[in-house]
C-alpha cells in the first residue's frame, strides 16, 4: 500500500440544519503550518516521497522537496514555508471600473503531487491533488485559532450559511473608522466558491441614532474572483450620517464571472490578444 | 423529460451532493467540409496538451472539466493547433484545424467534493476570423450517481429536470451551451457579517492617514490628528583628513565625508476606546505601512521605530498612543 494522503488543509463547515451539501474552505493563512497527512505502511518505510507544488492554472512548479519515512503512522508536513516567497504586500487600489478590485499578491493558488520512489525498483505510485487546490493567503492567525489557520471564518460560501458562519471582513477593528474626505476599505475574500452568482454591496447609511437615513446598492465586479478584494465604501450623501452598515449579499442573479488563473497559456505557446 | 429543454435554455446543468463522480458528456459531431475549419469555444482556462483527444483540462476547485477533441475515423491523423482568440477577449479561445470533418466530444466532470461551481461552455464554427454559427451536438451521454440531477437551466431559480436517474444512458439533444456544476439556482441571500463603520468628519489639524497590512491579510486605516512630532536625524558619515606639506598651511585637518539624514515622526492618537487602542497595536506588527492620501494613493512606505509604542492609560477607558515612524532616508552629497 502506497502513502496515502489522509488530511488536507481543508476545512468543511456545515448549515444548522442538515445541509443537501457540504461547504469548505481550502483559504489557509501562509504564516501558520498548512498540512498535509499522509499515512505510513511498513512497506513505505524503504521509499522516498516527493511533494511537488504546482501553481493553479500555469502549473508553474513552485517548489520539490522529499521525505523519508522512517517510522510507521501519520506524517504531517507543512508546506507553507514553500509557498510564502511568493506572495507580497503592496497597497494598490483602482475603482475606477467596479467598487472592487483585487488585492493583488495576496494569494497565490496550488496543489500538491506526490510522488513515491521505493528503493526496490517499484514501480512509482504518483498522485495528483490538482482536483484539490489550496490557496495561500498572506495572514498570521493567532496561536489558539480553533481553525489552525485556516480561513473558513473570511470565506464565502455558496449556501446561506448562519450568521455566525458568514464571511468575515479581514478588518481588525469591530467597528472601523472612516473619516470624512478619505479613502476607506474593507478587505474580503472573493472565494471561488461564489463564483457563478451576482455580489452585491449593500451599504446603510445611518444616523447618530442608528436610523436608517439612505441606503445604497452596488453591483460588484465578477472579475477578480478568486483574491482577496478592497472594497470601496462610499461617502455618504446626507450630513448627518454617522454609521454606515456593509454587507454582501446576492440576489441569486446567474453571471458569467469566467475565472482565469494569471499564465495559463503554457509555455512555448503565445497568447494573441 | 428531455423535450422539456427545448423550451428553456439550450443549456444544462447537474447538481447535487453525492460521494460518487457523475460525468456529462457532449458530443460533436462533424463531417461536412467547411471552408475554414475550426472551433470556437469559450471556457474559463487554456491550456495546450499533446496531440490526442484531451485539448483542455479545466480545474475550478474541486471539479475538473475536461474538453476532449475525438479523431475522425475518415481522418485520422489530422493534426490540431490551438490558438486564442483575435477578437480580444481574453476568455474566448480558438480552437483552429484544417481537416474536412472532426468530430468532437466534450467531457465534463463533476467531481463530488466541491458543489459550488457554474461552467458554461458554447462551440460555434469559426469562419473568416471571427465565431460564426454554433453547433449543434448531437448526443448527450451521462453518467450520474444517485442523487445528482442533470436538468436545463431557466431564468430566476428554476430549472427543467431532464432525468435523476443514475445510471448510464445517451440522450439525443441539442445543447449548444453547458452550465454544469453542483450548483442549484440560488435564492436571494445574505453571504457576508453586517460591518458597522464609524463615519467621522476630519478635523483638519495635521492629518496623516496611515494605512497597514494586518494579521488577517486585509488593510487597516487610522487618521492621526493633532500630535506628530517631525524630527530629522542626521548622522555623520565620517571624515579624513587632508593631505598638506607643512603644518602651518592647514587650519583643520578633517573634512567631513557628509550626512546621512532620515525623516522621522512622532504620530499620536487621543482618546482611543480600548477596542482601537489594541487594533492599532497591529501596526507595531505589521510589515507593510504606508502614508496614503485621502485618494488612497501612496505617499510613503514606512517603517514603525522598534519598540516605540506609547500608551498612556487614561481614566474612563480612553487611552492615548503615541509611536514613532521613519520616513524615507534624505539623499545627501557625500564626499
Amino acid at each position: 500500500m502506497a502513502i496515502s494522503i489522509i488530511d488536507r488543509p481543508l476545512i468543511e463547515a456545515y448549515t444548522s440544519d442538515s445541509p443537501a451539501l457540504p461547504v469548505y474552505s481550502n483559504w489557509n493563512a501562509v504564516w501558520n503550518p498548512i498540512v498535509y497527512s499522509f499515512a505510513v505502511a511498513q512497506e513505505d518505510l524503504f521509499s522516498t516521497l516527493v511533494i511537488n507544488i504546482y501553481e493553479v492554472g500555469s502549473n508553474t512548479l513552485l517548489a520539490s522537496t522529499s521525505y523519508r519515512p522512517f517510522r510507521v503512522g501519520t506524517w504531517t508536513i507543512d508546506i507553507a514555508p514553500y509557498i510564502r516567497s511568493y506572495l507580497y504586500s503592496q497597497y494598490a487600489i483602482d475603482f475606477s471600473t467596479a467598487d472592487n478590485c483585487p488585492d493583488e499578491g495576496n494569494r497565490l493558488n496550488f496543489y500538491i503531487t506526490t510522488t513515491q520512489e521505493y528503493d526496490n525498483g517499484s514501480a512509482n505510485v504518483f498522485v495528483s491533488e490538482q482536483t484539490r487546490p489550496i490557496v495561500g493567503i498572506c495572514s498570521a492567525m493567532q496561536f489558539g485559532d480553533q481553525n489552525f489557520g485556516n480561513m473558513i471564518e473570511y470565506v464565502p460560501f455558496i449556501e446561506d450559511l448562519p450568521t455566525d458562519q458568514k464571511l468575515k471582513f479581514l478588518t481588525s477593528f469591530e467597528t472601523p473608522v472612516m473619516w470624512a474626505g478619505y479613502t476607506f476599505t474593507l478587505s474580503y475574500i472573493y472565494a471561488l466558491e461564489i463564483q457563478g452568482i451576482e455580489i452585491v454591496k449593500e451599504e446603510n447609511f445611518l444616523d447618530v441614532n442608528e436610523t436608517l437615513i439612505t441606503q445604497d446598492e452596488t453591483i460588484l465586479s465578477p472579475l477578480p474572483i478568486g483574491k482577496v478584494n478592497y472594497l470601496k465604501i462610499n461617502e455618504p450623501v446626507s450630513q448627518n450620517v454617522k454609521f454606515i452598515n456593509v454587507k454582501l449579499k446576492t440576489d441569486g442573479t446567474v453571471v458569467d464571472n469566467l475565472y482565469v488563473e494569471e499564465g495559463y497559456v503554457d509555455t512555448g505557446y503565445t497568447q494573441i490578444l | 423529460m428531455a423535450g422539456e429543454s427545448a423550451a428553456c435554455t439550450s443549456s444544462i446543468f447537474i447538481y447535487g451532493a453525492s460521494t460518487t463522480e457523475s460525468e456529462v458528456y457532449f458530443i460533436w459531431n462533424k463531417n461536412t467540409k467547411v471552408s475554414y475549419p475550426g472551433l470556437y469555444y469559450s471556457v474559463t482556462d487554456f491550456k495546450q496538451l499533446p496531440i490526442g483527444s484531451l485539448l483542455d483540462v479545466v480545474e475550478i476547485n474541486n471539479q475538473v472539466f475536461a474538453v476532449l477533441v475525438g479523431t475522425n475515423p475518415t481522418t485520422p491523423d489530422v493534426t490540431y493547433q490551438l490558438l486564442t482568440s483575435s477578437s480580444g477577449d481574453e476568455y474566448n479561445k480558438l480552437l483552429s484545424t484544417v481537416r474536412t470533418g472532426y468530430e468532437v466530444e466534450v467531457k465534463m466532470y463533476a467531481l463530488t467534493a466541491k458543489e459550488t461551481t457554474t461552467y458554461t461552455l458554447d462551440l460555434s464554427e469559426f469562419t473568416d476570423g471571427s465565431p460564426g454559427e454554433t453547433i449543434t451536438p448531437c448526443f448527450l451521454n451521462y453518467t450520474i450517481a444517485d442523487n445528482i440531477i442533470l436538468a436545463s437551466w431557466c431564468d430566476g431559480f428554476t430549472y427543467n429536470e431532464v432525468t435523476s436517474q443514475s445510471g448510464v444512458a445517451t440522450l439525443a439533444q441539442t445543447f449548444n451551451s453547458i452550465t454544469c456544476g453542483w450548483q442549484a439556482p440560488v435564492s436571494p441571500y445574505t453571504i457576508s457579517e453586517t460591518k458597522k463603520i464609524e463615519y467621522r468628519e476630519c478635523i483638519l489639524d495635521n492629518p496623516v492617514y496611515i494605512t497597514w497590512k494586518n494579521l488577517l491579510g486585509g488593510w487597516d486605516y487610522w487618521l492621526f490628528q493633532k500630535n506628530q512630532v517631525k524630527t530629522l536625524v542626521t548622522q555623520s558619515l565620517g571624515s579624513f583628513q587632508k593631505n598638506y606639506v607643512k603644518i602651518s598651511d592647514i587650519n583643520n585637518p578633517e573634512t567631513e565625508r557628509g550626512k546621512s539624514a532620515v525623516d522621522r515622526m512622532v504620530l499620536g492618537a487621543e482618546m482611543l476606546t480600548t477596542e482601537q487602542k489594541e487594533v492599532l497595536k497591529g501596526l507595531l506588527l505589521s510589515n507593510k505601512v504606508y502614508i496614503t492620501s485621502a485618494i488612497g494613493a501612496v505617499i510613503n512606505d514606512v517603517k514603525v521605530v522598534d519598540g516605540s509604542f506609547l500608551i498612556n492609560e487614561t481614566e474612563g477607558n480612553y487611552h492615548n498612543i503615541e509611536f514613532e515612524i521613519v520616513l524615507s532616508e534624505i539623499n545627501t552629497i557625500k564626499n
